[in-house]
């Protein structure tokens, strides 16, 4: 499209140039037309008056918007307009209307000084252009500076044409020829023509497409019309200033029509503007809305933000709060640490499962194991263990595993851990579930070395039968020689020596029976003694006792009377050691009571126990005695003097041996009326009781 | 029968207590060969052809124990009818059932006798066995 624009507008130059001369063709043959002043005149007053308002026209183009070009066309069309002002006054002065009397011969002079005018400040306006364009440093031509250069050129230019001919006139021949003269001006057309066709505005702008034509029409008349005028207002001079008005409208034409464009331009962009303004004003609007928005969500955002930053502090406060606390607990925790792993007991704690989670020191060292061989791992896995009898025992025998399953506290003194280098180590076990809202979360295990104390045990329980075997060896020496003595065997005693034979044996069945008493008590204090408890049936038991009592009793003429409640029970306990309680208690009550005196034994049921009562009408106990007759070695005041036989220890063993039998003992006496014992046993019976030694003598 | 004299051997480590069951077994119509050991007690079994009709062992010896007397006896074939009677100066339960287990006719405390009385025991227990083998 735009290619063939262009196309367009150079085919109008070539036109416009076959057009001219053909116009010169046609002048040719038409020398002998011609035109009259009058209207040659009018002519030249329109083209003056056409320069007036294309001067004007550029002008006001001009300052609408600013472009050199229109400048210099606005002076160099106040110069033509001068110039053809005057050449009208010329060619009015020359004939025609004759204004102004003026000499003829200036005419043709007044026409050259316009055209050299035009066409120089031309070549001026695109030289300036161009050097401008080359070179951007260079100054740029002032507004002033175009009207005072084209001022004075018109000035010069006046003064020169109108006045130098005259002077030359009378001087020299320079009218003829004149048509050289004209080619000044055609060859500053032609460099304009040049340079504007180069400037190559021409292809997009209106108004210099127009330029164009109007310097070609110019240069066409400046070279093949005006210098074949041989005379005033011949044909090629009507033809050249028919063409110059031709020009004059051209250049009108293309500046009206770049100003419309100008204005259509500034409208549409006024438009443009207006609707620009519009969608900036909805933007803005919208802008407006969308700070409202964000205005608002700024607000709740910065409430959220301070919601947010509240709850950040308070969360950084909890977390100081808690690293407080966890150093609390981590100090506490290390304290219980070292409260642990100071216990000299060694320790192991387990899990649910029986696996170890951690254990003391001490733990480690009797055990010979380190952390890494026990943490994790199952407690009857890395360590077994031993029972009495040298067995291992098994995993779900362990006390650890009772303890889990039971859910209770496991004592066991029997047992012995194989230590890592294989040696066994005897251990007391407490193994205890780690009971946790009402579930088994662990179990602690407390153990100790009992190596030293099963020693002591041993020797002990050796010692004392040693001790009773030693001393009971000499007092069987003594009781069978005073046997002897006695018997005459050594030949026979007077009464006296008698007597004294029979004392020494007396005290040696005492020395006997203190021994048998200091040997059983030692046997139940220390816990080691049996109880092994067998139905029993208590009356049963009495009257079995009765026999070894006979001689006793018939000895002091004494009654013994035995009573019972119907049906009672047969209750679980150890017949040996009951039977020394009613052996010791109707032997007390046989030895402390007068000869012909009555005893009584009572077997009652009463709630859940058997209640067995002994009671005499004996010597009694004093009531100051009271609380003593249950020590050791206590015999009452009133009785020493009237029974010598005696140890003082049998109450004290019978206390022993019930107490360990789950029973109570409890008496009632009255001096010189007679003592009753009570002693109780439970019907659910004694709960039989490992141990090494029996009450046997 | 009642002129046959009876012969009892007595392990006892207490010479004094020896010297008096001697003394009164003599008293008593009966003969006494007396050991202080039981390595003597077991010599003399296995040396000589006549055998006592009865041994009375203490169980507390000084070479031995009265258990390991008994043991040794009980493996002998010739001498493991003669009757045991254990004399001692302690009892426990344990060791009387042992003893017992083993074919020891009777176990006594000393303490508790008379000598007259066992001496009463032994010779019973030395007329129900002659009663048997009669």
């Amino acid at each position: 499209m735009e290619k063939i624009y262009i196309n367009k507008r150079v085919f109008i130059y070539t036109a416009a140039a076959f057009f001219l001369f053909f116009l010169r063709i046609v002048a040719t043959f038409s020398f002998s037309w011609f035109l009259s002043g009058k209207l040659q005149e009018i002519i030249q007053i329109i083209s003056a008056v056409l320069a007036l308002i294309i001067c004007v026209m550029a002008l006001t183009r001009y300052y609408a918007k600013k472009d050199t070009t229109f400048l210099f066309i606005a002076t160099a069309f106040l110069g033509t307009f001068i110039f053809d002002s005057y050449n009208a006054i010329i060619a009015n002065s020359s004939g025609g209307l004759n204004l102004f009397p003026l000499p003829k011969s200036l005419g043709y002079l007044s026409w050259i000084s316009s055209k050299l005018y035009l066409s120089l400040i031309l070549f001026l306006s695109w030289w300036l252009w161009r050097r401008e364009e080359k070179d951007s440093k260079q100054r740029k031509i002032s507004e002033s500076h175009i009207y005072l250069t084209s001022s004075i050129l018109i000035l010069g230019i006046f003064i020169f044409f109108n006045f130098t001919p005259l002077l030359i006139k009378n001087h020299f021949i320079i009218s003829q020829p004149h048509e050289l003269l004209e080619l000044i001006p055609a060859l500053l057309f032609l460099l304009s023509l040049a340079g504007y066709i180069n400037k190559k505005y021409w292809k997009a702008d209106y108004f210099e497409h127009f330029l164009i034509l109007f310097i070609i029409i110019n240069l066409a008349v400046q070279t093949i019309f005006i210098p074949f005028s041989t005379e005033s207002f011949d044909v090629y001079f009507y033809f050249a200033i028919l063409l110059n008005i031709v020009g004059y409208i051209i250049v009108l034409i293309g500046l009206i029509t770049d100003t419309y464009k100008l204005y259509k331009q500034t409208e549409q962009s006024e438009e443009l503007l207006i609707s620009q303004n519009l969608s900036l004003k909805e933007t803005r609007i919208q802008y407006e809305e969308a700070l409202k928005n964000s205005l608002l969500k700024e607000t709740e955002l910065s409430s959220k933000i301070q919601d947010l930053e509240n709850t950040k502090k308070a969360i950084f406060n909890l977390n100081q709060d808690l690293n407080e606390e966890n150093l609390k607990v981590e100090k506490a925790k290390a304290k219980d640490e070292a409260f642990l792993s100071s216990i000299g007991d060694g320790m192991i704690i387990g899990d649910e499962e029986g696996n170890i989670l951690m254990t003391n020191d001490q733990a480690k060292k009797m055990l010979d194991y380190n952390e890494t061989d026990l943490v994790g791992k199952k407690l009857s896995e890395v360590i077994q263990m031993k029972d009495d009898k040298g067995d291992i025992v098994p995993p779900e025998k362990r006390p650890i595993q009772l303890a889990l399953s039971s859910g209770k506290k496991i004592v066991n003194n029997a047992y012995s851990y194989i230590r890592k280098n294989g040696t066994i180590i005897p251990v007391a076990i407490t193994a205890s579930p780690v009971i946790l809202n009402n579930q088994i979360e662990g179990t602690i295990i407390v153990f100790r070395d009992i190596a030293k104390e099963k020693e002591v045990d041993r020797m002990k329980t050796e010692f004392i039968s040693l001790a009773s075997h030693q001393l009971r060896t000499p007092l069987s020496a003594i009781r069978w020689y005073s046997e002897m003595l006695l018997d005459g065997d050594a030949g026979q005693l007077n009464k006296e020596q008698k007597e004294f034979t029979r004392n020494i044996d007396e005290s040696t069945k005492r020395m006997f029976e203190l021994i048998n008493a200091l040997l059983n008590i030692s046997r139940i204090e220390s816990g080691r003694i049996i109880i092994d408890p067998e139905p029993t049936d208590l009356v049963q038991l009495v009257h079995d006792l009765l026999n070894e009592l006979k001689p006793k009793l018939e000895l002091k003429k004494q009654k013994l009377i035995i009573s019972q409640h119907e049906n009672l029970p047969k209750i679980n306990i150890d017949p040996k050691l009951i039977r020394q309680v009613y052996s010791n208690l109707l032997t007390n009550a046989i030895k402390y009571t007068k000869e012909e005196g009555e005893i009584s034994v009572f077997i009652s049921k009463k709630d859940n126990e058997i209640i067995s009562q002994v009671s005499d009408n004996g010597y009694g106990i004093p009531e100051k005695d009271i609380n003593k007759i249950f020590q050791r070695f206590y015999r009452g005041e009133n009785i020493v003097k009237i029974e010598t036989d005696g140890t003082g220890l049998g109450l004290y063993l019978i206390k022993a041996i019930i107490e360990s039998s789950k029973g109570r003992i409890w008496f009632k006496s009255e001096e010189g009326k007679g003592t009753t014992f009570w002693f109780s046993l439970p019907i659910s019976g004694t709960p039989p009781k490992k141990g090494e030694v029996t009450i046997d003598t | 029968m009642d002129n046959q004299k009876y012969t009892v051997m007595v392990v006892e480590d207490e010479a004094l207590l020896l010297q008096a069951i001697e003394k009164k077994l003599r008293l008593s119509g009966i003969s006494v060969i007396s050991c202080a050991g039981g390595n003597q007690a077991i010599e003399y079994l296995r040396t000589f052809q006549k055998l006592p009709d009865a041994i009375w062992l203490d169980y507390y010896l000084r070479d031995m124990s009265g258990l390991d007397l008994v043991n040794e006896i009980k493996k002998d074939e010739k001498l493991i009818k003669i009757p045991i009677v254990v004399i001692s100066n302690s009892a426990s339960e344990n060791k009387v059932k042992t003893l017992l287990a083993l074919g020891v006719k009777k176990y006594l405390l000393k303490s508790e006798y008379r000598l007259d009385d066992i001496i009463e025991i032994v010779r019973k227990i030395i007329d129900e066995k002659g009663k048997v083998v009669s």
